[in-house]
């Protein structure tokens, strides 16, 4: 749809430095710590965790849809021209609803139930003057055209679209402003499994023919390799591991993306018999470790692990925050031996 | 299916039909003619798609509600449901937030089919029931809103089998909760059937979850048992030729590995 961009480094989104805490009187909870990482235009990258791992609150902070009393810092630059630092409001203001698209979980929680399909798909825009009401029944009726969708669709209601049909129009709806950024949080998890695969090929057709960056946050990494380039791996609020997807799923870095893969059921498993599961929960907020968030759950913690906070090992493009990435870092060594 | 294993049949589900009418006379038939048996420490997984008329049927077997025709036998009789009095088939949910009362103590809620049990008693096995399923009973106090998806679904299972039902039904038990989660539940709730031998009827439209839980499949479509065979059958060589349509398109989706 948009030509090629020139300036290869500019296009897309970049975050940089992304921490969520929630304020509660004067106790301030870090929920997100430290986040950074690129979401290029045209491709779509895989935000996965688990419940309370921070993938939702940090694709909330990009979107500038935080919660209530709920805060995030740090800095988001969208394309050449549009950045915001998280904590201005002001500058949040100008991408919010603009450059970022949402499409939530539940398509049909994103809907009036009393109102059209097309009168809430254009509602946003017209309403921010970014298109006039035609305009934006034209657009509207493209995207749905380009969806997939009947363009008759405009004139129903919410509960009158089949599950499927009600993600295709709320990805229509978000993609009504020509976001750079379209964010989609969990949005199969509603939906039947036969379609699941068909919302998500929608997904990443979205990315390539809108040039849009596609951020897809999921608790399913099986879901996630079929559509992601690359795929982020959070965990209390830290990425522990990213990458490009068939790397990181075939040569995990790190063990609690080794751990979630293993505890995946297939139809390969042997039946009624127990998965390999990663003991305990994941912490609290309120008690994250300082040094390595997976430590205490982790099969091969050694004594470094509870007393240095790993870095970033990076291996081309892919990266894991593990003392034990990619064999044995420099130093990492002489740090066992010494001890 | 075959009873000649000689344990006992719990559910006997007999030549079941229910069919919602609707306004203008309209009837939709949920679940036509459908007969199966599941014995003790047997778990039975109903798959399908969406309307195929899987949680129908649930509902059907928990007394949620009454057949159309046909005739439902729990531990060999009609299930008849009492204020006060826990029913023998209990069921786990696919959404713990929903299926707790969000202002009521995770304790409070485990222990409502205890009512019997002096305070004391009661405290002790909604104790014991909170550790059986993994949880730090020390937390019975709080609300299911301190808790994550997977504690509240062990929330759920604890409740479930507070009044030690001889049968569970587990609709889409895992379908709300984490990855890794999913595998803790799933192992939560093999441990518990061995120990405790209750029957289970499992829906899922996850095969690769029924795989790992079920010792028979049966596969509904439209409201009809297309199949109703051992799973390793079922996995291993598909009758239907539906069952064989859905087995590739979950395949289809499972890991892209190697």
């Amino acid at each position: 749809m948009i030509g090629v961009t020139g300036a290869e480094p500019l296009s897309g989104l970049e975050v940089t430095r992304l921490s969520v805490h929630a304020q509660q009187g004067t106790v301030k909870t870090l929920l997100v710590d430290d986040v950074s990482f690129a979401a290029p235009a045209g491709q779509t990258v895989g935000i996965v965790g688990e419940t309370g791992a921070g993938k939702t609150l940090t694709v909330r902070a990009v979107a500038g849809l935080l919660p209530l009393r709920v805060h995030a810092t740090g800095h988001l630059r969208i394309g050449p021209d549009a950045e915001a630092d998280l904590d201005s409001e002001s500058a949040m203001a100008r991408i919010r609803g603009k450059k970022v698209g949402i499409v939530l979980q539940n398509p049909i929680a994103m809907f009036d139930p009393l109102m059209r399909i097309g009168r809430q798909i254009i509602e946003g825009v017209v309403l921010r003057k970014l298109y006039s009401a035609d305009r934006a029944i034209e657009r509207a009726a493209a995207l749905f055209a380009s969806l997939g969708l009947s363009e008759l669709v405009l004139d129903l209601y919410p509960h009158q679209l089949s599950g499927g049909m009600s993600q295709r129009a709320a990805i229509a709806m978000a993609l009504m402003s020509r976001p750079s950024v379209l964010v989609a949080d969990e949005p199969t998890t509603a939906l039947d499994a036969n379609l699941r695969l068909e919302v998500l090929s929608l997904l990443g057709l979205v990315a390539r023919d809108f040039d849009t960056s596609v951020i897809l946050v999921s608790h399913d990494l099986g879901l996630v390799s079929h559509v992601c380039d690359t795929v982020v791996v959070m965990y209390a609020g830290r990425i522990l591991e990213e990458g490009p997807t068939q790397d990181v799923l075939r040569t995990p870095q790190h063990p609690y993306t080794a751990a979630l893969l293993s505890s995946s059921t297939t139809l390969d498993a042997t039946p009624r018999r127990r998965l390999s599961v990663i003991p305990g929960q994941p912490p609290e907020p309120t008690d994250w470790p300082a040094a390595c968030v997976f430590e205490p759950r982790c099969r091969h913690r050694f004594d470094l692990c509870a007393a240095r906070r790993p870095v970033l090992h990076v291996d081309g493009s892919h990266a894991a925050a593990c003392h034990l990435a990619f064999g044995a870092p420099a130093g990492f060594r002489e740090d066992v031996e010494r001890r | 299916m075959t009873s000649d294993s000689g344990a006992r049949v719990e559910v006997d589900v007999r030549a079941v039909s229910r069919i919602f009418r609707h306004r203008g006379g309209k009837e939709q038939v949920a679940l036509k003619d459908v007969s199966f048996q599941l014995q003790a420490g047997r778990t039975l997984a109903i798959v399908g798609e969406s309307g195929a008329g899987k949680s129908t049927l649930a509902r059907l077997v928990a007394g949620l509600d009454n057949p159309s025709s046909g005739a439902i036998l729990i531990e060999g009789e009609r299930l008849r449901l009492r204020s006060g009095v826990p029913s023998p088939v209990q069921m786990v949910f696919q959404d713990p937030q929903d299926a707790l009362d969000p202002r009521l103590s995770v304790g409070f809620s485990v222990a409502e089919p205890l009512r019997r049990l002096s305070n004391t008693q009661r405290r002790q096995r909604v104790a014991e029931l909170m550790s059986l399923v993994g949880l730090n009973p020390s937390r019975m106090d709080e609300r299911p809103g301190a808790f994550s998806g997977g504690q509240q679904q062990r929330i759920v299972i604890a409740r479930a089998l507070a009044a030690a039902p001889r049968v569970l039904v587990c609709d889409e038990p895992t379908s709300a909760v984490d990855v890794s989660v999913q595998a803790q539940i799933i192992n939560l709730l093999l441990d518990l059937q061995s120990s405790l031998g209750f029957a289970c009827l499992l829906v899922t439209h996850d095969l690769s979850v029924a795989r790992v839980l079920a010792d028979e499949v049966m596969v509904l479509r439209a409201g009809v048992v297309l199949e109703h065979t051992e799973a390793d059958r079922f996995f291993g060589m598909p009758q239907a030729d539906y069952s064989r349509q859905l087995l590739t398109a979950i395949r289809g989706q499972s890991l892209a590995l190697v």
